[in-house]
């Protein structure tokens, strides 16, 4: 018995390396696809220059954020990198400490909305019929609306604050996973291997969690991923016009909206924030086209 | 890159656009509307003589801020001084407010007020007929009187300022006769304002149909109304030139005007200099310096009498129903300062109920509550406020009906100008006071002044009669639909404010007003900010442009446009 035990251990120890080594394989060959596409990789290092920024923000900005430290509305110069706005903090400070509100939206609202629209994907897409119909279908009526226009909806009923923009942002983008991962399930629920499992009497939960989800990651990712840059777009709009985050928040649609008035006068109050907020949209969108092309199973390494 | 990435990409160029706010759109607005200034404005040839000039004439264009834009035309109806403006093209009112500051008859050629105060009586000119043919007379006045006064019109102040009439008699054709049971002083800063529409207009139209045409006495028809864009006035060739301000007989010199409502500032700031408007009207501070040194447009300055901008303190709850507390906010606020950080110092500082340019202005309130923040943050202690947690925002620590431990949070609410409380929130914040500060449109402000859900929340009143103290601080206005915001009951003010408005000699009245500031000061029933003074760009091929005695109000009787 126990020799069988042993036996059994062993075996299942062996494999657990081998998976792994798999798994790393895995890896490396979609690292090598990610990393000959150029503008991806231009996006992933904007986009760990931003995450050190946002990490570090407290040690590297010249001047406290929320503080009157100059006269108002001073151009750009060596002291004032980015000027100062109509109230004389400083902009620079301002803008690099925008990141930590802008990224935390943008992954905190995509949570939001993926988790529970991958979930509910999952469940449609694998019992079908009757609880597949009701949930596509209250699901289509939210994706009736512009994702913009059901966020602003969302704010108007919950009050406009920084954390209700992620859940807005997040809801309006859930129907969207949604669908994305019943496309999959409907495919994936057909293969050989999850009629095998459902025949040695896996629970439909573990079926869905450990065969089917594992195999529709990858879209998810990619997804979230571009996801990630709307939000960030979508939440700062929503601040510029004032739904979003408050004064004196430094977030970068509420510093664009401040300096709007003032664009003849003082453009670097506008600009500034605006170039922030495109150069990390930018590099989600590019670091997201680069996984989608390096995690698509039919792509071959030339 | 892949079609999602250049969608995106447009969105993000679609957001940066915007910054420029809406320029581009109300641009191109201003190029579809405009008949180049000054174009259509020289018939050629026809001078009867030589020397004399071409004919006057213009089509002039004033842009002026969207909450300017009237909700409804009708001044019997709506509360605000920029329709009752708008309706003094369209209908002389029975006298006017003249650039010096006196009452003018206009279509009254003069009034008397008899010996007890309660009755007054009102000669009319007899050479008056309306836009529509209807003569003017004295019932026509009685029709105007009885519409205001009629509760089914709601009329949210006009109303109110003519007081509880008990009667219009018609005397004879001519003659027309207001009794009331009680001395009512400031009927006359109601008449400057009261339009005085045909009864026959107004019969044929149902009241919320009537401000899309309205039929008065006045230099211009109202021709056309588009919502959130424009309103353009055109002039009557059969105006008898009846207000006391036109310096000619007949008709205006003006063909038309049109009124332009821009929502930003960068564009209303921008909107002479570039040639789409002749006038702005509330030019934005920052843009004043543009029209300073030009050869192209003229600056006016206008000073409007009232209260400034002002926020009023809820005394009735937590944390403002502590005086320590509302008076460390007024000792926290230091207006030299933000009036050089905001607006270049070019907005008046103002230190109490009424603004410095208030004729009824008691100075005293100067020196009542100097910039000390030491002296802010010792009354906050005394009140229980103390910063026990460090993190810089005081909590209570006793304070009676607030939970110990809850932060001294409080709100600025403001309907515009919201600038200044983000200047005031950076200096607040030295003193732990976590000040919100939150932009909310006007139905919300008077939703949440019913609620009483409020700290500190944006009012502002425009007359240069002391009545408008009576209106914010006498406690009997403390009632939905009222002025009376801040919860404030003192039992001397009441009176004052009583006796204000029974007066009718304006020393008198003046000098009770100045008690009624001091004790509003003592008891901090509001936070004053600056004062808002009404800057114009002109451009310079307007003549003759005249501006009223109060900063918004102004006459085009006599201008034109020249090229």
């Amino acid at each position: 018995m126990n020799a069988v035990m042993d036996h059994n251990t062993k075996f299942s120890q062996v494999e657990k390396i081998s998976r792994t080594r798999a798994k790393l394989d895995q890896f490396a060959y979609r690292w090598r696809l990610f990393s000959r596409n150029k503008g991806a990789m231009v996006g992933l290092v904007i986009l760990i220059a931003w995450l050190s920024v946002m990490i570090f923000a407290d040690s590297i900005v010249p001047y406290p954020p929320l503080d009157k430290v100059t006269r108002a509305r001073q151009a750009p110069s060596a002291e004032f990198w980015f000027g100062s706005d109509m109230l004389g903090r400083d902009m620079f400070s301002r803008v690099l400490y925008g990141s930590r509100i802008s990224l935390a939206l943008g992954v905190i609202s995509v949570i939001i909305g993926a988790v529970p629209g991958t979930a509910l994907g999952l469940i449609a897409g694998y019992f079908g019929g009757k609880v597949d119909d009701i949930i596509m279908r209250v699901l289509d009526a939210l994706l009736a609306f512009p994702g913009i226009l059901l966020a602003l909806v969302i704010i108007a009923s919950l009050g406009p604050s920084i954390q209700n923009v992620m859940i807005a942002v997040g809801i309006s983008t859930l129907p969207q996973y949604a669908r994305l991962v019943r496309g999959s399930v409907l495919t994936i629920k057909e293969l050989v291997y999850i009629e095998a499992a459902r025949v040695i009497g896996c629970k439909p939960i573990r079926i869905m969690l450990h065969h089917i989800l594992p195999n529709a990651i990858s879209p998810i990712i990619v997804l979230s991923t571009l996801q990630v840059g709307n939000a960030i777009l979508v939440g700062s709009g929503l601040s510029f016009l004032g739904l979003g985050a408050q004064p004196p928040a430094a977030e970068w649609g509420l510093m664009t909206a401040a300096g709007r008035e003032l664009l003849s006068k003082a453009w670097w109050i506008s600009t500034f924030p605006g170039l922030a907020i495109l150069s990390v949209v930018m590099a989600f969108n590019l670091v997201g086209d680069g996984l989608r092309v390096a995690l698509d199973p039919r792509m071959k390494v030339g | 890159m892949n079609k999602r990435v250049c969608l995106n990409c447009l969105l993000v160029i679609v957001f940066l656009l915007s910054l420029v706010g809406c320029a581009p759109g109300d641009q191109a607005g201003a190029t579809g509307n405009e008949p180049a200034p000054a174009a259509s404005s020289q018939p050629q040839g026809n001078t009867p003589e030589a020397e004399e000039p071409a004919k006057k004439g213009g089509d002039l264009i004033i842009a002026v801020p969207a909450n300017l834009e009237p909700a409804s035309f009708d001044g019997h109806i709506d509360p605000f001084q920029s329709t009752w403006l708008y309706d003094s093209f369209i209908s002389d009112p029975l006298l006017i407010l003249a650039p010096n500051g006196e009452y003018q008859p206009a279509l009254a050629e003069r009034w008397e007020l008899s010996e007890d105060g309660k009755s007054w009586t009102f000669y009319l000119r007899d050479d008056v007929y309306f836009q529509d043919g209807t003569p003017f007379n004295a019932e026509a006045v009685k029709y105007n009187f009885e519409r205001v006064k009629d509760p089914a019109l709601g009329s949210a102040q006009l109303s109110d300022d003519l007081g509880p009439i008990k009667s219009v008699e018609v005397v004879d054709e001519f003659t027309v006769r207001l009794n009331y049971d009680a001395p009512w002083a400031t009927l006359l800063d109601g008449l400057r304002r009261m339009p005085i529409w045909s009864p026959t207009a107004a019969d044929k139209y149902d009241k919320n149909e009537f401000d899309k045409h309205l039929v008065g006495t006045g230099p211009f028809l109202f021709t056309e109304w588009v919502a959130n864009d424009h309103v353009t006035f055109t002039r009557w060739e059969d105006y008898g030139g009846w207000n006391p301000i036109q310096n000619h007989e007949g008709p205006v010199y003006l063909n038309s005007v049109t009124i332009r409502f821009i929502g930003e500032e960068a564009v209303l700031g921008g909107v002479v200099a570039n040639g789409n408007a002749h006038i702005a009207q509330e030019l934005p501070a920052a843009y004043v310096v543009d029209y300073q040194d030009t050869q192209d447009a003229t600056l006016m300055t206008g000073y409007q009498a009232g209260t400034g901008l002002q926020w009023v303190m809820n005394t009735t709850s937590p944390p403002l129903d502590q005086l320590k507390v509302r008076q460390a906010l007024l000792y926290a606020t230091d207006q030299d300062e933000i009036n050089e950080i905001l607006y270049d110092g070019l907005y008046l500082t103002q230190k109490g109920p009424l603004n410095s340019v208030h004729p009824c202005y008691w100075d005293g309130v100067e020196t009542m509550y100097p910039f000390d923040l030491e002296k802010a943050a010792s009354l906050l202690e005394e009140a229980g406020w103390r910063d026990e947690n460090g993190d810089g925002i005081r909590e209570a620590h006793g304070v009676p009906g607030v939970e110990n431990g809850a932060p001294l949070i409080i709100r600025f609410s403001a309907l515009h100008h919201e600038e200044i409380g983000e200047a005031l929130q950076l200096t607040y914040k030295e003193i732990g006071i976590d000040l919100k500060v939150e932009v909310i449109p006007g139905p919300v402000q008077l939703d949440r002044v019913n609620q009483r859900d409020f700290e500190l929340m944006y009012e502002r009143q425009r007359s240069p009669d002391p009545r408008i103290l009576d209106q914010i601080w006498n406690s009997k206005y403390d009632q939905p639909g009222g002025w009376a915001w801040s919860g404030l009951k003192i039992a001397e003010v009441d009176q004052l404010l009583e006796e204000i408005a029974a007066s009718s000699d304006i020393e008198y009245r003046c000098e009770l007003a100045k008690d009624v500031q001091r004790i509003v000061m003592e008891n901090a029933g509001m936070l004053p900010t600056l004062s808002q003074p009404v800057y114009y760009a002109v451009d310079n091929s307007v003549k003759d442009f005249l501006l009223g005695a109060e900063g918004n109000w102004f006459f085009l009787n006599n201008a034109y446009i020249v090229d």
